[in-house]
């Protein structure tokens, strides 16, 4: 297969791998809180650059990765304590957490001489199995690839069993419940409170885990790294509930994980398709908004021409039915 | 807590099913459509840029010219793939890897975008040349060692504007006491050119005042509210206000005493600015241009010395000076290819 072929398949299984944990951290603010959190704009490039910013100064990259982990828990604290405790409207205080996040990038971006922090030659968390790779004969490209999957894919499904099995527990129900119903929740004494904060800390977490992942795979950090990542978080928890099923929890996580990757897909075949249109990548966000809205519209409009077509069976099979009476 | 399983109960369903085969077959199907058409003559060269602002698409153009005035052309003897991310930092990176897996030559234009192929190319252990333009401080970021000899498979042109032509064409003006700098505080090329011209300005004996914004929004409102001591205000090559000069000049105008307004200039600032003096960014792209001819004739990048821009424009709205009663002197007006409006 050629080179462009391979990058073709296993470019969007790596950035879906990350992604799955950034929507994972947005799913649990938006369905499971019910809670709008925009800080994540400003936290996810907060956290690519310090991780890189660290990984210069010669800190351990998992070290930095569990340090992104622990700043993106203070950072979804901090969120929950504005509105909750402030009073501040939950929008409104994502707003005023991603400036405090997205400043603290500029101070770092700042401190490294006013440039983006480029990681090139430094050590991330792939590069002790893509070495052993090398060692055992695979070309650099399937060590870099292979050793990329193996390590992201190892925490992703970490995360997943982990926040199964956490959802299933008395505090992940009653965080569960806080989202749902407030008022009830409150009346079988779960301080609401306490379990938005909770929520709110592990939702940033995956975010910046995501976010500190995404540094180290993609070699690099800006203040440009956060735009767009509330969309693509929600498009892909859209693209998920409407393709995969979705009932129970463990499914609804299974659809995220599967509409990361069927996002990523989406837009690496629209870029190589912008190839073929002069100065068709001018156009990219369009095409991009013309696929996703088939992708959610498609299922839906075939389940309720399958819904007409039973009603229409129903009603020839009621007709000769005679009248009892 | 017992209460609380009567919220998952409702949850507990049957699934659905069938509806990802549909989606598999598609994909697939347009997958193979679009990696059949790739059947081009020669070498095929990528850019990438993360916007399209005046100076990038220069940039980009000059380029192309660049190339042709070498004997390659687009079509003819190579293939261009031009890429625009528009602004979003995850499509950007999606791109650079794209173009990273199919080209023989990629170009990043501005640092973002350089630093996401670099970053790509390194990332599938590639070792395909990477030029990099419009990125103001190459060796700041860790795209280069340095600008003489930038090692590895990386090297280009950078639009550090000339601010030290700037501060000593300020010097022939007579009456400077307080100079301000507004500058966007999230784009890192304008950071370093504040820390080059903060020395500098100092050590003309003037006040140093900066500015910083966060989104083109806040340009009018900084520009009218900055303190009337401000006698100049050094705006350095930055993609935001470079795309809204409209809202300095507005600033300007709402304000009683106005400063004299100098930019790291190209075609699109002389609009808002008095006096701009900065990085042609067709010429710098036709600089960079020339380097990607060498490499395709067969010279490694590591043997390429990094660039800035060569000749510096230096344009005077007079006009504009007149009706803010500002007065410009002759000693600048008669500066060797200066072109005055």
């Amino acid at each position: 297969m050629s080179f462009e072929l391979l990058n073709f398949f296993f470019s969007p299984l790596s950035n879906g791998l990350i992604f799955v944990l950034l929507a994972l951290g947005v799913f649990i603010a938006f369905r499971v809180l019910d809670i709008a959190d925009l800080s994540v704009e400003g936290l996810f490039p907060f956290l690519t650059v310090l991780t890189c910013y660290l990984i210069r100064l010669g800190w351990n990259p998992l070290l930095a990765l569990l340090l992104c982990f622990v700043l993106g828990a203070v950072s979804g604290a901090l969120n929950a304590a504005l509105s909750l405790y402030l009073k501040i409207p939950p929008l409104l205080s994502g707003i005023i957490m991603m400036s405090v996040d997205l400043s603290f990038a500029l101070v770092f971006i700042y401190y490294n001489g006013g440039s983006p922090t480029l990681l090139g030659n430094y050590p991330t968390l792939f590069n002790w199995l893509s070495t052993l790779f090398r060692l055992a004969g695979l070309s650099t490209f399937w060590a870099v690839i292979l050793s990329k999957l193996i390590v992201v894919g190892a925490i992703v499904a970490l995360i997943m069993v982990f926040l199964y099995f956490f959802f299933g527990t008395e505090l992940g129900l009653a965080i569960r419940a806080s989202g749902k119903n407030k008022q009830m929740a409150r009346a079988n004494g779960i301080s609401v409170k306490a379990m938005t904060m909770i929520g709110l800390a592990l939702s940033s977490a995956l975010v910046a885990l995501a976010a500190s992942l995404y540094a180290q795979a993609n070699l690099g950090g800006t203040a440009q790294d956060g735009q767009g990542m509330i969309v693509i978080g929600l498009s892909i928890i859209f693209l998920g509930e409407a393709i995969l099923p979705h009932h129970t929890f463990k499914t609804h996580l299974l659809a995220i994980f599967g509409g990361s990757f069927i996002y990523w897909y989406i837009i690496q075949l629209l870029i190589k398709l912008m190839d073929y249109i002069p100065g068709g990548s001018n156009y990219l966000t369009l095409w991009k908004a013309i696929l996703l809205t088939l992708v959610l519209a498609v299922p839906y409009l075939i389940l309720q021409i399958k819904k007409q077509r039973a009603h229409k069976k129903e009603e020839e099979s009621d007709a000769p039915m005679p009248e009892s009476l | 807590m017992v209460g609380i399983r009567f919220f998952v109960l409702k949850e507990d369903t049957l699934m659905k099913h069938g509806k990802m085969s549909i989606l598999v077959g598609t994909s697939l199907l347009l997958s193979s459509l679009a990696l059949s058409g790739c059947g081009s003559s020669g070498k095929t060269i990528g850019t990438l840029k993360i916007g399209a602002f005046d100076a990038l698409n220069n940039a980009e153009k000059g380029f192309v010219e660049g190339l042709k005035e070498n004997g390659f052309e687009d079509g003819k003897n190579i293939t261009i793939k031009s890429d625009n991310a528009n602004g979003d930092g995850a499509t950007n990176t999606a791109m650079a890897q794209s173009l990273a897996s199919s080209c023989d030559l990629v170009l990043g234009i501005s640092t973002t975008s350089a630093t996401a192929l670099k970053g790509a190319v390194d990332g599938i252990g590639g070792s395909i040349p990477v030029l990099f333009t419009a990125a103001t401080d190459p060796v700041g970021s860790g795209l280069i060692a340095s600008m003489d000899k930038p090692g590895g498979n990386v090297t280009g042109t950078s639009d550090l504007g000339p601010i030290e032509a700037e501060i000593n064409l300020l010097k022939k003006f007579s009456n400077i006491d307080t100079v301000g700098f507004l500058y966007t505080s999230s784009e890192s090329n304008s950071v370093v050119q504040l820390k080059i011209a903060q020395p500098l300005v100092e050590a003309a004996g003037w006040t140093f005042v900066t500015k910083p914004i966060t989104a083109a929004t806040e340009i009018t409102s900084a520009v009218s509210s900055l303190s009337s001591d401000v006698d100049v205000l050094l705006i350095p090559t930055d993609n935001t206000i470079a795309e809204n000069m409209a809202n300095v000049k507005a600033g300007n105008e709402a304000r009683t005493g106005h400063p004299l307004i100098v930019a790291g200039c190209d075609s699109g600032m002389i609009g808002g600015s008095v006096v701009a003096m900065g990085v042609d960014y067709y010429k710098l792209g036709i600089q960079t241009g020339v380097m990607a001819a060498k490499i395709l004739n067969g010279t490694k990048p590591a043997d390429i010395p990094a660039e800035y821009n060569t000749d510096a424009v230096l344009k005077i709205n007079k006009t504009w000076a007149t009706s803010l009663n500002i007065t410009i002197p002759e000693a600048v007006l008669n500066t060797a290819g200066a072109e005055i409006i």
